[in-house]
């Protein structure tokens, strides 16, 4: 009792037509409005929305440009941006059958932005941490349907996963861990245990059955109670500090305030630690919260002016050497520059808007309404035309 | 836990001499219930007696026999294993049984425990010898293994073939009886339900509501003109059916510690197990063997809502024993020189390989762990068993068995941490 969708018949028929000249860039190609399509189990969606927060696998077809996997796994996922309505999804393309990859790419993430009622904070802030020079992930829009059915505008996400570190480090075998928020932590060194640390909140990606946490365990140690005298050498062995500083920098000025140097301390980054130079990377991760601090966020929230205990330890360690403090400074002087420089964020909001606009319309299942959709791109052209002088403003009299 | 052992074991050898010289009203099970020599002399009267157990008799009307069960394992896993090694008390069962009314015989046996503590539950009425009539909680006519009672196997544990294929025990109501001197039996019944197994493997809403199985034995070589032991080989067949509710309900696979190794799939549709038996047990010897196929057809259970083959479950054993001291095997080894008799009780190896595994019939699609996947990808487990029992009396026996299993795809990857695992397990067990 076949009952297929004619969509995917026909699109059955022209599958993978396309496989040889097409690359995963071309998914993340952000010049162009994607159409992604699944197919899905009725039961099993209604399964996922009913249970959206656990991490339960459902298998489904997906279908893009061309290009059809069949049983491929989807889950929800988020935090704070779960829904029963709007699920944000994960879509794992191997994880039924170890060999199946979409263009080389094992998973994706396509996220709902029901926190984000532009839709736009995700895909504008890893475009400026990539052209800061930190390793972020791609991105690109897409009309979502399920079943046939328009199920609203989501965000094409590129997972940190080997794939990733694969186009950003010069070697993947290392330990992965994703940092999941339990409650707030500052970087203090808790104790030798390393339960207190992993798998919560350091949270493994990789080395899950022979993790090594003593490596993460000596590095908060040595942030820490490294000697103020050859702190940065000490540390540096063990942390990118520059690059954690240069990701604050920018994070703050996007008006993040769920970063590295959160309002409840730490949250929405990855760590990756070389395999072979033992030293860990911060990668950025989910940005739905950046531009909501607004234009004149200070440039050093949450570094000079709270109380000791609840300032991140490296960055308040880091900060006190004047080279890491220029780093950081001039970080934020390089985003404005960028972000004013042709007026490239007001520029590159609009396009984003002009592309997405419509489907974000059409979206029967998003939170907000297309007032607030409207209202909330207005407030991103307002800080793309405030942000860079308040930034340098205040750069300035910070120094 | 373990002073319940040793106390039963102590009570073992206490017992040993009474036991002995009351062994001429010997009775082991309902089916032989009245066919002692002493019974009509003594009609009316009430008496207690012990034979192999307790026994309470009130003349032709009433006999109740008294029945305990003691199984306690000491087990060592592979270090790759997380579950700890130790020991466990695996079996407490206190029963009755016996008959009353001259036709009617039941069996009541309860778990000390608190979950699912109720095992065999149901009357018997023999009045017609060839077409008698058990209601109740019981097994289901399904594999000469599973209905072999757990103090009466050759190893620690039921192959992992027959616990995860096998239904179990269920409510239900079946016809059985035995033709032509017994060369050939029958069962066949309707149960409400596909096993206890089920119990743990689905909530209640996706029960099978009905299901129907019949299981046929016979001698075939009984009459041929062959050495005599050749009339003794047994071979069966039998077939269970029923419909599955939509859900994730398909049967499963675990290790011998309790690993799963095959994810379920959705099935809905019918169910049907098909299984082949055989037993031979000549002398101190004995060989076994069964095959079991268990399908689950998969109506409107793809992500288009298609239908998609059956998924297949199968698997076979052979096992063979042989009795050093050279006891019979037949109807269980009763040693000839006991312990606490002047004996050391009977000694017996016992070799055993299996295999169990779950695909699907081929869709030519490429193979894929989803539950939805029209060509499931095979997974499997192949397992060997060494053993030595050691039947001190009537009573107690001592089970040795290592086990060394081989888990994996078909593509030779492994699915869990490891490819093979060692198990080790030492059980104790006492019986009345």
């Amino acid at each position: 009792m076949m009952r297929a969708s004619p969509v995917l018949a026909v699109l059955l028929l022209v599958s993978n037509v396309d496989a040889q000249t097409l690359t995963a860039d071309d998914l993340f190609n952000d010049a162009v409005l994607h159409e992604i399509r699944l197919y899905v189990h009725p039961r099993d969606w209604a399964a996922l929305k009913a249970n959206f927060q656990l991490n339960d696998y459902y298998p489904a077809h997906f279908v893009w440009n061309g290009q059809t996997l069949r049983n491929v796994g989807i889950r929800s996922r988020g935090t704070g941006s779960r829904s029963p309505i709007k699920p944000g999804l994960r879509v794992d393309f191997n994880i039924y059958d170890p060999t199946q990859t979409l263009l080389g790419l094992t998973s994706i993430v396509l996220r709902n932005n029901t926190q984000d009622a532009s839709s736009l904070h995700e895909r504008l802030s890893m475009k400026l941490f990539a052209q800061m020079g930190i390793p972020a992930s791609r991105t690109s829009h897409a009309r979502l349907f399920v079943n046939d059915e328009y199920a609203g505008l989501y965000l094409i996400v590129e997972s940190i996963d080997r794939q990733f570190l694969a186009r950003h480090f010069p070697e993947i075998d290392g330990y992965l861990y994703k940092y999941d928020w339990a409650s707030e932590y500052f970087f203090e060194y808790k104790g030798p245990a390393s339960a207190l640390y992993t798998p919560t909140p350091f949270q493994p990606e990789t080395h899950v059955k022979d993790a090594d946490p003593s490596p993460l365990v000596n590095m908060i140690r040595t942030i820490n109670q490294a000697p103020a005298d050859g702190f940065l050498e000490a540390v540096s062995a063990l942390v990118d500090v520059r690059t954690f500083v240069k990701q604050a920098a920018v994070e703050n000025f996007l008006g993040d305030y769920d970063g590295l140097l959160g309002y409840a301390g730490m949250n929405n980054f990855y760590l990756y630690r070389s395999q072979s130079t033992h030293v860990s990377t911060f990668i950025p991760w989910d940005k739905s919260e950046a531009f909501k601090a607004g234009p004149f966020h200070p440039v050093v929230w949450n570094i000079d002016d709270v109380p000791d205990w609840v300032r991140n330890r490296l960055m308040d360690r880091a900060m006190t050497l004047q080279e890491i403090r220029d780093l950081y400074f001039d970080t934020l002087l390089a985003c404005a520059a960028v972000a004013s420089a042709d007026a490239w964020l007001d520029q590159e909001i609009r396009r984003e808007y002009d592309q997405v606009r419509q489907a974000a319309l059409d979206d029967p299942l998003k939170p907000s309404t297309n007032e607030e959709f409207e209202d909330s791109v207005q407030q991103l052209l307002e800080f793309a035309r405030l942000r860079s002088a308040a930034v340098t403003r205040d750069v300035l009299r910070r120094r | 836990m373990r002073l319940v052992v040793c106390g039963a074991l102590a009570i073992a050898g206490i017992s040993a001499p009474r036991a002995v010289q009351a062994q001429a009203i010997s009775v082991d099970s309902p089916a032989s219930l009245g066919t002692t020599a002493t019974d009509s002399d003594e009609a009316d009267r009430v008496r207690l007696v012990f034979t192999n157990r307790p026994s309470l008799r009130v003349g032709d009307l009433l006999r109740v026999d008294f029945r305990l069960k003691l199984q306690g394992d000491v087990r060592t896993y592979d270090s790759a294993v997380s579950r700890e090694d130790g020991f466990e008390m695996n079996r407490k069962r206190v029963g009755i049984q016996g008959r009353f009314l001259q036709y009617f015989e039941y069996e009541v046996e309860r778990e000390l425990r608190d979950e699912n503590p109720w095992r065999d539950v149901f009357v018997n009425v023999s009045y017609f010898d060839d077409f008698q009539v058990r209601g109740g909680k019981f097994k289901m006519p399904f594999s000469l293994e599973e209905l072999t009672g757990p103090t009466d196997l050759d190893f620690i544990y039921r192959t992992n073939v027959v616990d995860h294929l096998s239904p179990g025990r269920e409510t239900g109501v079946a016809l059985h009886g035995q033709f032509n001197k017994r060369a050939v039996g029958y069962e066949a019944g309707v149960f409400n339900g596909d096993g206890e197994d089920e119990d743990a493997r689905l909530d209640r809403n996706h029960r099978v509501e009905r299901t129907f199985a019949a299981r046929v034995t016979g001698r075939p070589l009984r009459r041929a003109r062959l050495p005599a032991h050749a009339g003794e080989l047994i071979v069966g067949f039998a077939i269970t059916g029923g419909d599955v509710p939509e859900g994730l309900s398909s049967l499963r696979g675990r290790t011998v510690f309790h690993e799963s190794f095959v994810d379920p799939v959705y099935v809905q549709g019918r169910r049907l197990r098909l299984g082949l038996e055989t037993d031979w047990q000549p002398g101190p010897f004995s060989v076994k063997g069964e095959f079991i196929r268990a399908t689950d057809e998969r109506k409107n259970q793809g992500v288009m809502q298609e239908d998609l083959p059956a998924r297949v479950a199968q698997g076979w054993y052979v096992s063979s024993t042989w009795v050093m001291t050279g006891e019979a095997k037949y109807g269980g080894v009763d040693p000839r020189r006991p312990l606490f008799r002047g004996g050391l009780g009977a000694l017996e190896l016992a070799a055993r390989y299996e295999r169990l595994g779950f695909g699907s019939t081929f869709a030519g699609e490429t193979d894929s762990t989803s539950p939805r996947g029209a060509n499931l990808l095979e997974t499997s487990d192949t397992a060997w068993t060494g053993g030595v029992n050691w039947y001190a009396n009537r009573w107690i026996k001592v089970q040795a068995n290592v086990i060394r299993e081989r888990i994996e795809d078909a593509n030779g990857n492994a699915i869990l941490d490891r490819r093979s695992f060692w198990t080790r397990v030492l059980r104790l067990q006492f019986v009345l």
